[in-house]
């Protein structure tokens, strides 16, 4: 014998407000207000790094050194995104690139873009490219081979420095694909990692460097700060 | 009536009043772990300084929910290394009564929520008895496993598994006693503390279907009936209540209503097949050439296999509803990712009342799992303090 059941007129008057409450809920669902980045990033997935909300700040012509305890201009205000915070080894990329976003009154003249870095790989891996590009435009690529350091240098054409529209100049490190999604979904891709990097414009660069791939800068004459790193 | 007569029948039903085992034993168990924890932390560091041994248990997600009880929920993401992270994921409800609790009793939210977790855990225990249908040996083995066994810190500091339990149990409870309608009500707490929570509602229809078939209906006439039904319609709505308001709220403080799923994320969840994360979680411990020990990947693989047979066994049991809810609050997880899966499954009810069961029908793994528990629970504790991967 099947159970028999009374309906109850009071349960659907509640399950009533319930559906309506629920239908609201739908509607925020479906209508969010949030930001393009975020949008991107954690909606989308259009994005492999959510920006930090920096100042942009970056003054002509100084190295920025991103290794900690170093000298050199240490505020953070130009690491965008991508680029995992300052360590004592510099900043690591993650994701597809890394950003920095730099502001600057941009001078009539090309700059120079000079760069040190390194890449988790080595000589029994291919070589990994680098694209290094300037509001959206590739200026140049870097090839690593093994795991030295790399320097980079590329003259960033004034038209393209004032490309930007809000005035901000980003530049872009895209690194390559290198393995399949593990286990958080992500793509496993190169890691860049930035050691120090500027922008000069191009009639006050200083001459080219003549540091040995792989090897350490040696110390110039009248250093503009003392070496705290050769006692650790 | 003789006055003395009435003394003696007061003090004979006095007398006779007596605590029931199944009430006192969660307590001594507590209060026996808790000292224990606390004198082998006294043993490892010297100190002796009680606030101090609870912050040393409050790690990881621990400092998340102390964190949401005190200051609410964050702003913009900025946490962790690549900057995507804050407290979003959180679920509200166990952070809400914590803050009330430290506002009512002064205590700080640290002290006040591992009083709290202690108490919600044997009011969890409590509530489970009518769930072993008078088997007081596995009964015994739930609440040691709790109390003092390897898992024991889930369910002494600030994390949401001593509450999920308890919820899980007071709603199973009730649908055993076919109170539809409160049971929903209590997945609406569920819900409000655990994205989990949802899944009560699949419960709800499994119990239904299953009381209507023992009350001598079949399944094609529970179906029938269905549309008569409104105490289930209403039980299945009141379920996501709890997660609704907690989306309405995101969508007025982040403008995504869905941000607890969204920022999950910055933990390197995203859905996918849950069996593909499985396979990928152990082929990972054999791709890295390790045949000797249990990594930690393994050691999440083995504890989401073991959540997926014990719903297996609940079928086979009839206790559908425990299935249902066991298997999809383990797959759920897994389908982000096979990352805190020991605590997943550790945080679902049924899986531990239905081991509690198997192992305790025999007398000898019986007692032989007090002791192991024991000392995993006395050995794991500095791996915990110590931040330990493994145990999350």
């Amino acid at each position: 014998m099947e159970p028999t059941y009374q309906p109850r007129l009071w349960h659907l008057i509640v399950t009533l407000f319930v559906v309506v409450f629920g239908g609201a809920v739908l509607w925020m669902i479906f209508n969010p207000r949030v930001a393009d980045d975020y949008r991107n990033y954690y909606i989308d997935r259009s994005w492999s790094c959510f920006p930090r909300e920096i100042s942009y700040f970056y003054p002509l012509g100084e190295p920025v050194t991103f290794v900690a305890g170093r000298p050199g201009y240490e505020r953070d205000t130009i690491r965008w995104c991508g680029f995992m915070p300052i360590k004592n080894d510099g900043i690591k990329s993650f994701g597809d690139y890394g950003i920095l976003k730099l502001k600057f009154p941009i001078p009539d003249e090309d700059l120079l873009l000079t760069f040190s870095s390194w890449a988790n790989t080595n000589a029994s891996k291919p070589e990994r490219q680098v694209t290094v590009s300037v509001n959206g435009k590739s200026v140049g690529i870097v090839t690593f081979k093994d795991a030295k350091r790399v320097n980079g240098s590329f003259v960033i054409p004034t038209a393209l420095a004032k490309a930007s529209p809000d005035g901000v100049m980003e530049v872009r490190w895209d690194v390559p694909r290198i393995a399949p999604p593990g286990t958080n979904s992500e793509p496993v891709t190169l890691q860049v990692r930035l050691e120090a990097v500027r922008i000069v414009p191009v009639s006050k660069a200083p001459p080219p460097a003549t540091t040995t791939v792989g090897e350490p800068a040696p110390k110039r004459p009248n250093p503009r700060w003392n070496d705290v790193s050769a006692d650790h | 009536m003789d006055d003395s007569l009435t003394e003696t029948n007061v003090a004979a039903r006095r007398w006779t009043f007596r605590i029931p085992a199944y009430i006192l034993l969660p307590f001594y168990l507590m209060l026996i772990g808790v000292a224990l924890r606390y004198a082998v932390y006294i043993r490892d560091t010297g100190t002796w300084d009680f606030t101090k041994y609870l912050r040393a248990l409050c790690v990881y997600d621990c400092n998340a929910y102390e964190r949401l009880a005190l200051n609410g929920y964050e702003g913009r993401p900025s946490g962790f290394d690549k900057g995507d992270a804050n407290n979003w994921a959180f679920f509200p409800f166990y952070s809400i009564l914590v803050w009330a609790l430290a506002k009512v009793t002064g205590l700080t939210v640290l002290v006040a929520g591992s009083i709290f977790t202690c108490l919600l855990t044997v009011w969890a225990a409590i509530l489970s008895w009518p769930l072993f249908e008078n088997r007081f040996r596995a009964y015994f083995l739930f609440c040691f496993f709790l109390f003092l066994g390897p898992f024991s810190y889930y369910f002494t500091t600030l994390y949401t598994e001593a509450l999920f339990i308890l919820l899980t149990v007071a709603g199973f409870s009730l649908l055993k006693q076919k109170d539809y309608v409160a049971a929903g009500l209590t997945g609406a707490f569920m819900s409000a503390t655990r994205s989990t929570g949802l899944l009560f509602m699949a419960a709800i229809i499994a119990a239904a279907a299953q009381n209507h078939i023992k009350d001598g209906g079949t399944l094609r006439g529970f179906f029938a009936s269905l549309w008569k039904r409104t105490d289930l319609l209403l039980a299945v709505a009141l379920v996501p209540i709890g997660v609704s308001i907690f989306a309405i709220y995101l969508w007025f403080h982040s403008g995504d209503a869905l941000a607890f799923q969204h920022i999950q994320r910055a933990w390197g969840r995203a859905f996918a097949n849950p069996f593909w994360n499985l396979w990928l979680t152990i082929e990972l411990q054999f791709k890295n050439g390790n045949f000797k020990t249990i990594s930690t990947d393994l050691a999440f693989g083995i504890a989401a296999i073991f959540g997926m047979v014990m719903s297996v066994v609940m079928a086979w049991k009839g206790k559908w509803d425990w299935a249902i809810f066991s298997l999809f609050g383990v797959l759920l997880p897994l389908s982000t990712n096979a990352y805190s899966m020991l605590r997943f499954v550790v945080g679902l009810a049924p899986v531990l009342i239905m081991s509690a069961f198997i192992f305790s029908r025999w007398r000898w793994v019986f007692y032989l799992l007090l002791p192991v528990l024991l000392i995993l629970d006395v050995f794991l504790l500095p791996t915990w303090m110590s931040r330990s991967y493994y145990l999350m």
